[in-house]
């Protein structure tokens, strides 16, 4: 049982449906999955994974829920709970020093893995895989700001943009990039030689030698010598004439070869991840040279780990820090360096998956960003609605996941200055803000908005009128963790249905600058290859993306235009 | 520098930068204020230029949070010009910009970035810079500068000062017009630059170089005294926060209008606004709206503004830089540069102005209405104030706005230092060693060159001053930035400095304040004694309210220093300096009492760590090298014998510099000469105006008479008067001077009136029996004997202003040949007037018979305060007693002093022997080896002193006790060279102390 008011919402914007809100007050709940249900707590209370006591950050600001009138803050809920079934099926609420367990049983969610491999290894579902190369468009994006300056994780948005469109126009009929095409491109040439030549030392044990070949002792041996019976060494050296010796011994059983194995062994299983994952997504892809080298280098390194001299390597214990050859031998540098990185990345798989939900809300953000950045640079001149950047921003980029996410909030661009023209005539003007849910509590209008569940606000405020501000909410569903693609106008009715009753809240709430609501809406597509207006109303769209990284820079040319069109309406006033 | 390199000058100060290079290209940025983008954490990059002033944060928009500006929050936003404000200021400081959260930055890092992306954005190929840093940069600043720079990779990076780089352009120009055999010695040029970060006014003599046939006319400049004090940011701020259209608490919307919106700055150069650019988006707190000025109001706004500080400026970057920039002034702008310029003018050398400059981005193509106002001035000097303005002429006045004047000086310096030919003259900064000479600190100066060109070395060496010991690896030295000006602050044991100082620096000045000047040197200590002295009672014995009430003595003496401090602008610098030298002493010193006031002792002690310790005593030389506008000297110890060091150089390392806590110890073997402090309030002499006129104009035989003579005895020696701070002032010092006119005027009158009673009452008809001139023996009638014995009781308090005619009947008395006044009490009022040898031997002489004739019986008390008087208020008091004398005083005040503690009466009188004893030993400044330490005597006196100690302990309790065991320690620290003046106001306290507080 939960002693405090939770609810879940099968959609972020369903806080105030009752039909799409089910009721977690017992503890467990069985609903319909359609990618992206968010839990309303009352405030105060805290959310966590059971699995890795990952505690949840809240989504936006908190509000007075229109059901009881208590203050409560929405969660996203990670995948985890919902797929995994048994193994994390579980969250804890602590509140007031109480915990208490919630157990979610959805219907309709994709699962993670799909069948299994020869070596009954379970494959990674085609869901699963695209999750790992949005993580991967996020590491490119940091390599990207890291040039020039290794310290730095800011990229100029037109960068963002730049990087999208050469994603684009360079990879088409190519299989995607991963971590392990990396290695294999700079590794290749040189895994060889550090195997071959790999470092050795010589080391001193004792040991029983034959009598005559003992060269030398220390006083561990001589003791041993007097400790054995008989009266002379031949005597003590007994039937087989053995002493106790000094040896020395040539051994490969040092750290930086242990990682060294382990690299290998690593590398080829990603390398064959990566073969059969191109393959699958593509027959023709195995045919290409980015396959065909990930190939080269998965047998290479296959090659490498059974050198008679790595037989005798132990693998190294997890955690054993990186010592002073790994650090600067030039050979082992390198491999110590994509070794953290795919140590990282394994790591990091099942936070992501748990956090799809998020990162994708974190790349939608990103989306309706470059779609703003793009449309001041396309569609500022001639067009009705003309956007200028009163500053400039640059995004910042997390080095690792927080929960999912990889974009800094309050990174986004903005302000950005409004103009609206009708016939080359200057006819409104206004300031576009863009605020991230989790800085929304700063901002006087958006603080108000926490019941909508928004993934990003874009607050126009005109100026020199009494206009009152417009918002407009952006929601980005992650439809494409649910095993069927909802039905994109039953969805876009509900959106809608939830701005309005947002507005009635607003317009009766107690406080200036009411603002006017209108509603965008991202939903991933794991089918799609390109993206679609499903849903266009006057203060609504719905616009299915792909989930594929390369197909994102049409998708955002598509949200450049919506937002063009949601601005216009805006402006209608004018 | 290469010989081949291009060489680029820069002048990159936050508005209208500017390079050139010697080439002849120029580069200008535009009219905005420069920023500087501060990375989040410590190790990121700096962003400068267009790259900064795009990005969005802390640019003082409403949204994002990271755009927002608000009172109270660190900025990583840092204008340029105030970064240079800030460092010139920060004079002996690392100073940093801090961005919150702990992490900051040196400002010479963000100006170094910023010229980085200067000499990046001229899109030429990088080149030898030489950059132009304000006339006040300190060293330490200019030391930074160009480490970061050496960092950002300009190696090879110089510094030249603005002024002269702007002389150096006009003289490259007018420079040939100048026929040097006219030339006067004292002629000057003037450069007025008017920039965002300073509006500085320097005048530089002129003088003829001679290289390779050529003659060169160079600038020759002076250290500027003080830092400037306006500043063209304020001013533009100050006119900003007087807008109406920015909140008084608008902090954001002021700050975009000072940082992003270029109008403020255009409108100070006259320069004509982009009308497309307008109106621009302005973010207030929490909504939007247009940025559109009124050109009239933000024009009338800078003409009418005063001159201050912003405040505005000051609450948005409060807590990233401390800056204090502008000085509070009750004038408007335009008219505080006028004074700034007429000032610069009176300062200037007596010779022909041959020229000005007025440079700056804020400086206009044509004389401002300001600067004609003061065209009669220069024109008074030389100066042809015709225009037009827009070239350098011999003669004229030439306005040159923008950095591009500057740039090219600085470009010219680098090229003339390529190719040899003479820059400028600079004075080297003054930097001076503390070294110990037979028992005395002294300030040795490093730098005794009077000039030295511009980018030249400058060595000295200073040798057989300093020993590294044995064993021990780090030699310190102590450094004082200037001469040898503030050796008189130093403890002294063989000359009397302080006391010569004293005298020499208040010499000219306003009495009063002269005086209370000296005063405080000598009450300071006295409030910090007390307070040690206190806080070495225990808890249980200590008075809570007497303590309160010390601790609030010791506030108000500060307070009377700021006061002080405030007045004695009036008097000239050097009672500036002066009031501050004490009180930097006065506020390390005070440290002790719990005030965590920071010390501002002008020394450092700075330490050369030796990688090797040397084997045995070294005697070490210390070699300095030093270049004008490159930073600290560096200074290189040498021992007698390197080979320990295995060809390794030592150098004096400032990373280890720290401030000196307290003056190091050399001990005083004497106590300095006292002094009373009149009071400088005229209100307390002119009520007893009438009554002095009145005593001149009364007869000896008059009813009036005594009634007045007593009147205006207790005028002259009235208690202290207590002031609103609780300080004690007399009404006349130990000359007999009043601290006003017309205590003056009083005290004349008063002396004249004693004069004419003293000659009525010895007048000739009253003597009886045989001359004077036969019997040497005067006699006079028993009424007049007792007229005149209250006449010179009374009339003696005129202290040195006695007259004659009343000092002719004390020396008869003395000398035996009048009779019938008791003799005590002529001693008494003798130790009062005398001030001449002569007097003062036919005192002392007076003293030594009596004490032959009187045998066993002790030294009268008016006798020991009569000695001591003299000895601690005449300068030439000790010279008049020869050795044998001295040690007979001794002696006498021995057995005194030996008497009362036998008696166990430690009241006033033991502590006047004590002091007594105490200014005996000024006649070491006569005889050296008087009380020798080890000698027989000294041993004996220390001895005695230790009996007084232990009689005093066991007698006295509470406050008194422990000021009486401090005193006593106190004087054997003087017999043992190692005095302090510490203990002379407690001494004081103690020998004039009333009966009540003895009981105590």
């Amino acid at each position: 049982m939960m002693p405090i008011a939770a609810r879940l919402h099968l959609w972020p914007w369903s806080c105030a449906s009752g039909d799409e809100t089910v009721d977690l007050s017992t503890g467990t709940a069985h609903f319909d999955f359609y990618g992206s249900p968010v839990i309303s707590l009352i405030e105060g209370s805290h959310i966590f994974l059971s699995s890795r006591q990952e505690r949840f950050i809240a989504l936006g600001p908190p509000f007075r829920s229109i059901i009881d009138g208590l203050i409560c803050q929405l969660y996203q809920t990670p995948q985890g709970v919902i797929s995994n079934g048994k193994k994390g099926g579980k969250l804890h609420v602590h509140h007031d020093a109480t915990r208490s367990f919630l157990n979610l049983e959805p219907e309709g969610a994709l699962p993670r893995f799909e069948g299994s491999d020869a070596g009954g290894k379970p494959l990674d579902s085609e869901l699963a895989t695209t999750i790992l190369y949005w993580a991967q468009y996020f590491d490119e994006l940091l390599e990207k700001a890291k040039k020039g300056n290794a310290q730095s994780v800011h990229l100029d948005w037109t960068k963002v943009l730049a990087h999208l469109l050469a994603l684009r126009d360079q990879e088409t009929g190519k299989p995607r990039r991963a971590l392990i095409v990396d290695i294999a491109e700079r590794m290749n040439r040189r895994l060889s030689q550090t195997v071959l030549a790999a470092r050795r030392i010589l080391i001193r044990e004792r040991r029983l030698l034959p009598a005559g070949r003992l060269e030398e002792t220390d006083s561990s041996c001589l003791r041993w010598l007097i400790r054995q019976p008989g009266n002379s060494v031949p005597e003590k050296a007994g039937p087989r004439q053995h002493l106790l010796g000094i040896a020395r011994k040539e051994t490969f059983d040092v750290h930086e070869n242990r990682i060294l194995k382990d690299f290998l062994l690593r590398c080829r299983e990603e390398g064959r991840r990566y073969v059969r994952r191109s393959f699958v997504e593509n027959p023709a892809y195995r045919a290409t040279s980015r396959v065909q080298m990930v190939q080269t280098y998965s047998n290479l390194c296959v090659q490498l780990s059974r050198v008679a001299h790595l037989d005798q390597v132990e693998l190294p214990i997890p955690g054993t820090a990186p010592n002073y050859v790994l650090l600067h031998d030039m050979r082992y540098k390198n491999v110590w360096q994509w070794y953290k990185k795919l140590l990282r990345r394994a790591e990091e798989e099942d936070r992501l998956w748990d956090w799809q939900a998020r990162t994708w809300t974190d790349i939608a953000r990103v989306l309706v960003s470059l779609a703003l950045v793009n449309h001041v640079r396309e569609l500022s001149e001639g067009g009705k609605i003309g956007l200028k950047d009163i500053c400039q921003a640059s995004l910042r980029l997390h080095g690792e996941q927080l929960l999912g996410c990889r974009a800094a909030s309050g990174s986004e661009p903005g302000p950005l200055h409004v103009i609206f023209r009708d016939n080359d005539e200057l006819r409104a003007q206004g300031v576009l803000e863009v605020v991230h849910p989790d800085l929304a509590e700063q901002h006087s209008i958006v603080s108000h908005l926490g019941a909508m569940g928004g993934h990003l606000y874009l607050v126009i405020r005109p100026l020199g009128h009494h206009h009152p501000a417009e918002v407009i909410v952006l929601w980005a569903v992650h439809t494409a963790a649910a095993n069927d693609p909802p039905d994109w106008m039953h969805v876009g009715e509900s959106a809608e249905a939830a701005i309005k009753s947002y507005q009635t809240v607003l317009n009766l709430g107690r406080f200036a600058d009411k603002p006017r609501v209108r509603g965008l809406v991202l939903a991933s597509d794991l089918q799609a290859k390109t993206a679609s207006c499903e849903v266009e109303k006057k203060n609504l769209m719905l616009l299915t993306v792909p989930t594929e990284p390369r197909l994102w820079m049409t998708a955002v040319e598509d949200i450049t235009l919506a937002l063009d069109e949601l601005l216009q309406e805006i402006f209608a006033w004018a | 520098m290469g010989m081949n390199t291009n060489i680029a000058g820069c002048s990159a100060f936050g508005l209208r930068d500017a390079v050139v290079t010697t080439e002849g290209l120029s580069w200008n940025a535009g009219f905005f204020l420069a920023d500087a983008l501060l990375p989040g954490r410590p190790f990121g990059a700096i962003r400068t230029g267009m790259k900064a002033e795009a990005e969005r944060i802390h640019s003082g928009l409403p949204w994002p949070p990271e755009a927002q500006v608000h009172t109270g929050m660190p900025l990583r936003r840092a204008p340029i010009s105030c970064v240079w404000r800030s460092l010139v200021e920060a004079v002996d400081e690392q100073a940093r910009w801090k961005i919150g959260e702990g992490i900051s930055f040196p400002l010479a890092r963000i100006l170094a970035a910023h010229v980085l992306g200067l000499m990046e954005s001229d899109g030429e190929e990088r080149t030898s810079i030489v950059i132009a840093i304000p006339n006040d940069l300190d060293e330490l600043g200019q030391e930074s500068l160009l480490y970061e720079l050496d960092r950002s990779g300009f190696s090879d990076a110089r510094l030249v000062w603005r002024p002269i780089a702007s002389a150096l352009t006009w003289l490259e120009d007018a420079g040939q017009d100048i026929v040097p055999q006219r030339l006067g010695t004292d002629d000057f040029i003037l450069v007025l630059h008017m920039g965002p970060d300073a509006v500085e006014c320097t005048s530089f003599r002129v003088k003829v170089e001679e290289y390779q046939g050529l003659q060169y006319v160079v600038p020759k400049r002076k250290r500027p005294k003080s830092t400037s004090e306006l500043t063209g940011f304020d001013w533009a701020c100050c006119a900003l926060d007087q807008l109406q259209s920015i909140p008084a608490e608008g902090v954001a919307e002021f700050w975009q209008a000072f940082t992003a919106f270029p109008e403020i700055w255009q409108c100070m150069a006259n320069i004509e606004w982009k009308n497309d650019e307008l109106p621009r988006i302005w973010g207030h707190s929490k909504a939007w709206s247009f940025w559109n000025p009124n050109r009239e109001e933000l024009v009338r706004e800078l003409r009418t503004v005063r001159c201050g500080p912003s405040r505005l400026l000051r609450n948005a970057i409060g807590q990233s830089c401390q800056l204090s920039g502008t000085k509070t002034r009750d004038l408007t702008w335009p008219e505080q540069l006028k004074q700034l310029t007429a000032e610069c003018l009176e300062q200037a050398p007596p010779g022909k102005l041959i020229g000005m400059i007025v440079d700056g981005p804020l400086a206009l193509s044509t004389a401002p209405l300001w600067l004609r106002d003061c065209f009669p001035q220069l024109e008074k000097r030389g100066l042809d104030t015709s225009g037009p303005y827009d070239s350098p002429e011999l003669g004229k006045l030439w306005c040159a706005p923008g950095n591009t004047a500057i740039a090219k000086g600085a470009a010219i310096f680098g090229r003339r230092l390529k190719t040899g030919e003479p820059t400028y003259l600079d004075a080297l900064p003054q930097l001076s060693l503390l070294v110990k000479r037979e028992r005395t600190l002294h300030l040795f100066p490093l730098v005794d060159a009077e000039d030295v060109r511009g980018g030249q070395e400058y060595t000295n060496s200073i040798t057989d001053q300093f020993v590294i010991e044995a064993h021990q690896a780090q030699l310190d030295v102590i450094l004082y930035r200037g001469g040898t000006e503030l050796d008189w602050l130093l403890p002294a044991s063989s000359t009397d400095r302080l006391d010569s100082h004293v005298c020499s620096t208040t010499a000219g000045l306003a009495l009063g304040a002269s005086s209370m000047a000296r005063h405080l040197i000598r009450v300071l200590s006295s409030t910090r004694a007390t307070l040690s002295s206190l806080r070495t009672l225990p808890p249980k014995e200590l008075s809570f309210v007497e303590f309160n009430q010390l601790i609030r003595l010791a506030e108000q003496e500060k307070k009377i220093l700021k006061s002080l401090q405030k007045l004695s602008i009036e008097h000239g610098s050097t009672m500036v300096e002066y009031i501050k030298s004490f009180q930097t002493l006065y506020d390390g010193k005070d440290r002790d009492s719990g005030n965590t006031e920071k010390t501002n002792l002008p020394l450092k002690k700075v330490s050369s760590i030796f990688p090797l310790p040397p084997p045995r005593t070294m005697p070490v030389d210390i070699n300095v090298r030093i270049s004008p506008a490159s930073g600290r000297a560096k200074m290189e110890v040498i021992p007698e014998e390197k080979s320990f060091l295995r060809g390794r150089h030592v150098f004096v390392d400032y990373a280890t510099m720290e401030d000196l806590d307290e003056l190091p110890t050399s001990g005083q073997g004497w106590p300095s000469l006292e002094e009373l402090t009149p009071h400088s309030d005229e209100s307390v002499w002119n009520v007893h105006r009438a009554a002095a006129e009145r005593f001149l104009n009364t007869n000896t035989g008059s009813l009036l008479y005594d009634p007045l003579l007593d009147r205006i005895c207790s005028v002259l020696r009235a208690k202290p008067f207590l002031n609103e701070y609780g300080v004690g002032f007399y009404m006349v010092n130990q000359e007999g001077s009043a601290g006003c006119q017309a205590g003056m005027e009083i005290v004349q009158i008063i002396s004249r009136a004693v004069a004419r009673h003293a000659e009525s009452l010895m007048s000739s008809t009253s003597f009886v029996g045989r001359n004077v001139r036969q019997t040497g023996i005067i006699r006079l009638p028993r009424e007049r004997l007792e007229q005149l014995r209250r006449l010179i009781v009374r009339g003696s308090w005129l202290m040195g202003a006695t007259p004659e005619p009343l000092l002719i009947p004390m020396r008869y008395v003395l000398q035996d040949k009048l009779r019938g006044i008791t003799w005590g009490m002529v001693v008494d009022a003798a130790g009062r007037a005398f001030t001449t040898d002569d007097d003062l031997s036919i005192l002392l002489q007076a003293v030594v018979n009596r004490i032959a004739k009187r045998g066993s019986l002790p030294l009268p008390m008016q006798s020991i305060n009569a000695l001591c008087r003299v000895l601690m208020y005449r300068p030439n008091g000790q010279d008049v007693l020869d050795e044998d004398t001295v040690y007979t005083l001794l002696e006498e005040t021995c057995n005194v002093l030996d008497q009362h503690s036998r008696a166990d009466r430690f009241k006033a009188k033991f502590f006047q022997g004590i002091r007594l004893l105490l200014y005996l030993l000024r006649c070491r400044k006569r005889h050296p080896g008087f009380l020798e330490k080890e000698s027989r005597r000294a041993q004996e006196l220390m001895r005695k002193l230790d009996i007084y100690e232990s009689g005093l302990k066991s007698v006295l309790t509470g406050v008194r006790r422990n000021s009486a065991v401090e005193i006593i320690a106190g004087i054997k620290d003087f017999v043992n060279f190692a005095g302090s003046t510490a203990i002379l106001p407690l001494l004081t306290a103690m020998a004039e102390d009333n009966d009540d507080l003895a009981a105590n």
